[in-house]
């Protein structure tokens, strides 16, 4: 079984083939399941004497009691991603998260939302039942700017019906099976490993859906291949799992990062991620959160590791390590809940009044966690810029100007900066603009999670989470170090904070964005 | 009849002589005027905006920098952008880059980025960042270097790398001249093209981890010959007696320390 729903006097079941199961009352006919409903199930409610199934081609039926028409199917209801059933009612939630549907009794006005984001679109039927007047959301009911207001869940009971609405602030369960997508290149063995690598040994995600992808390994994609090629098969899984709309994508090694739309030659600046697109342009109502389990490049841009998946399996085993230590059945992973003693948060340029997003980090992780010690550095260097942080302790956030401000390349696998302590379980990124490229610029991402990074071995010191760009994005482009880093403190899985984090951004819409590390880590 | 019959071939000849004499006095006189108001133009047309107070940055609406592309023209009246040799239309106005080949045009209150607090003067400044893989970030503008001229200040906050500074093509050495509360004064001689209509260019050179950023404001022309800043000038004269005092004093030492290897048998077979 994978689902129990319960009415009143019988029971609905789930069964993972796909086949329903009923037993109890029956005075209605509930427990008499219709043909249609007898395979490819993926979802069922139980309400009052009625029933709701949802199959994989995203259509409902309905049976049982229909004293208030609440098995009176809307016309044109496809697409539907959840269900739920009340006492005489019924309520649909389509795929593009922002169409709910609601038919049956309305004596308690149930099918009515007096509060909605502007973007949801509520249809009552039967058409006899009018929508009230509307209030939109006037307040800022996230802290986070995420643009893409969509409700995530809902649920019926008796008289009264609920919608959940997405927001980084709320940490939703997760189902991996509909929730989780893992992308990887059939064109590169060590991404199918990896993937492969994930799937079987990361807890708590072997549900999860898996598409292979035809295209080629470079970390840069044409724009006609990325929309014929890479997307489109994008599309088509979407299109062929109409009940699966996942919020978190996970890029496994060797797939494209960027697309080659506006590259200036001279200056390596405008090429959008692949996340980022992905994120807001594979489809008009789907936003997911896209990270990446990509910590090694290709073979011939590899330059810290003789194979080319050391450094994803070494992150992976970190997970199991970590999860090891968690609660049994955690899907979200979090060093705090195992013990993990790193309390410390490294800032540069905090309290030296020179990068005010610093400062508002430092502010932000106090803010979340008033047991967290921020350290910041302040003075300036030979050059005028603000001075590195560079032998730290228990490190559970690290945020630098890197090479940018005339750390060496290398600064991160030389020795030049060192962790100590519990120092392997912390999120980082830095204001290098090309610290997100498998290829040479500054210091890349990949020298974050080297074996030797940080001055550790054995992957000892490498964070579990870092937000990079694959391009220029200015400064006024990165991802919002207060956000990021604050949202980490106050719990919330890797994903969402680094997402939140790139909405606020500094201003820029930040083409450039990639998360990197598993989507369900916590501080 | 036409009147070539009353006048004789010869005056004919003679007269069309003097037309080509004519003719060519008159181009040549065309010929003068247009140097001369080449020359004049050339006169007129001075360094300006050489403190970018000029600025009235246009926000240039479906940049991929936008909202933070601005128009050359409008943010940098007079000056001419490059990356490399290629000429840019575009810069950013509050956002520089962060490892790129970039211009950007500091305002008033801007902070963000590390060792950048506003402009050094007034309203605006200049920040030349030489990209840590491309090529150098350069402003460059043609004009006329006053005729008393000997020296070229302008103010910076210096980047870790080169700042170039070329007239007419000739880079040219420059030095530290003094110091303000939040940049550096930088002298340059430049008397040779006094009176000259040069390019002058200032070019932030590219590596350097991409930080190789350069804050300029107030550019002038001086009719003082460049001198170090006392405190520098006192410091490196201090530093040259120390040096020759060292070197005295070592000479010395190793002067008795040659007599005593001479006396030192003496000295032994005295002690016997």
């Amino acid at each position: 079984m994978t689902a129990i729903s319960a009415g009143d006097y019988f029971t609905l079941a789930l069964r993972s083939d796909g086949t329903l199961e009923a037993f109890g009352d029956n005075s209605y006919g509930q427990t008499n399941i219709p043909a249609a409903a007898t395979t490819n199930i993926v979802s069922m409610a139980a309400g009052g004497g009625h029933c709701l199934a949802l199959n994989a081609a995203g259509n409902v039926i309905a049976w049982g009691l229909n004293t208030s028409g609440q098995t009176n199917l809307p016309s044109n209801l496809n697409n539907v991603i959840a269900v739920a059933a009340g006492g005489a009612h019924s309520v649909a939630l389509l795929n593009d998260r922002v169409s709910l549907y609601a038919w049956g009794d309305n004596s308690k006005n149930q099918l009515q939302m007096p509060f909605r984001p502007s973007t949801v679109t509520v249809t009552v039927t039967p058409s006899t039942n009018s929508l009230p007047a509307v209030t939109n959301f006037t307040t800022n009911y996230q802290t986070n700017s995420y643009p893409s207001i969509a409700v995530k869940l809902i649920a019926a009971g008796g008289n009264h019906t609920m919608a959940a609405i997405l927001s980084p602030l709320v940490q939703y369960q997760v189902d991996v099976s509909k929730d989780l997508l893992l992308i990887y290149n059939t064109n590169s063995l060590n991404s199918s490993n990896v993937c492969q690598y994930y799937l079987t040994h990361r807890p708590m995600v072997s549900n999860a859906n898996v598409l292979g992808i035809d295209c080629t390994t470079n970390s840069v994609i044409g724009p006609l291949d990325y929309t014929n090629v890479f997307l489109q098969q994008v599309n088509i899984w979407l299109s062929n799992n109409p009940t699966k709309r996942p919020l978190y994508v996970v890029l496994c090694q060797d797939l494209p990062q960027e697309v080659s739309i506006y590259t200036n030659v001279e200056t390596s600046i405008g090429d959008p991620s692949v996340q980022y697109q992905l994120h807001y342009w594979a489809d008009q109502e789907w936003h997911p959160f896209v990270t990446a389990i990509n910590m090694n490049g290709t073979s011939g841009t590899n330059y810290f590791s003789s194979d080319g998946t050391n450094d994803c399996i070494a992150y992976i085993d970190k997970l199991v390590s970590m999860a090891s230590n968690n609660p049994p059945g955690t899907l979200f992973i979090s060093g705090t809940a195992a013990g993990y003693s790193n309390i410390n948060w490294y800032i540069d340029e905090s309290g030296s009044g020179e990068n005010p997003y610093a400062d508002s980090a430092a502010h932000a992780i106090t803010n979340a966690d008033p047991t967290a010690t921020v350290f910041g550095t302040a003075g300036t260097n030979l050059f005028g810029l603000p001075n590195h942080s560079t032998h730290d302790t228990n490190v559970a956030g690290y945020y630098t100007c890197g090479s940018d401000c005339t750390f060496d390349v290398n600064m991160f696998v030389n020795t030049n900066v060192q962790f100590f302590g519990y120092s392997g379980w912390f999120i980082i990124t830095t204001l290098d603009s090309f610290d997100g490229q498998r290829r040479s610029g500054q210091a890349s991402f990949l020298t974050w999670f080297a074996s030797n990074s940080f001055g550790g071995t054995n992957y000892s010191n490498t964070p579990i989470g870092a937000a990079t760009t694959v391009e220029e994005p200015f400064s006024s482009g990165k991802v919002a170090p207060d956000v990021y880093y604050g949202d980490w403190a106050a719990g919330k899985p890797f994903a969402i904070a680094v997402w939140a984090a790139h909405a606020k951004g500094y201003g820029n819409p930040g083409y450039y964005f990639q998360a990197v590390g598993d989507p369900f880590a916590k501080k | 009849m036409g009147t070539q019959g009353i006048i004789s071939k010869p005056l004919v000849i003679l007269l069309q002589k003097n037309k080509i004499i004519f003719m060519k006095i008159y181009k040549i006189n065309i010929w003068l005027s247009v140097v001369s108001f080449m020359f004049l133009s050339a006169r007129a047309q001075t360094l300006t905006n050489l403190d970018f107070e000029q600025a009235n940055p246009v926000i240039v609406v479906g940049s991929p920098y936008y909202p933070y592309a601005v128009t050359v023209a409008s943010a940098l009246p007079a000056w001419t952008v490059s990356y490399g040799i290629s000429p840019q239309t575009q810069i950013t106005f509050n956002s520089p880059a962060l490892g790129s080949t970039w211009v950007t045009l500091i305002g008033t209150g801007y902070q963000g980025y590390p060792g950048i607090q506003g402009p050094i003067d007034e309203n605006y400044s200049v920040l030349l960042q030489g990209g840590v893989t491309a090529s150098a970030a350069s402003i460059s503008q043609t004009g006329l270097i006053p005729g008393s001229t000997q020296s070229l200040l302008f103010e910076a906050k210096p980047g870790p790398g080169p700042l170039d500074i070329s007239i007419d093509g000739q880079n040219i050495p420059y030095m530290v001249v003094g110091t303000g509360a939040n940049y550096t004064l930088y002298g340059a001689d430049i008397s040779t093209w006094a009176g000259d209509t040069e390019q002058l260019m200032f070019s932030a050179l590219e590596g350097y981890g991409g930080g190789n950023n350069w804050l300029i404001d107030d550019i002038s022309f001086s009719t003082t010959a460049v001198a170090p800043e006392p405190s520098v000038f006192a410091l490196t004269a201090i530093g040259g007696l120390l040096f020759g005092a060292r070197k005295w004093f070592v000479r010395c030492r190793e002067s008795l320390e040659h007599d005593k290897t001479i006396v030192s048998p003496l000295v032994e077979q005295s002690d016997r």
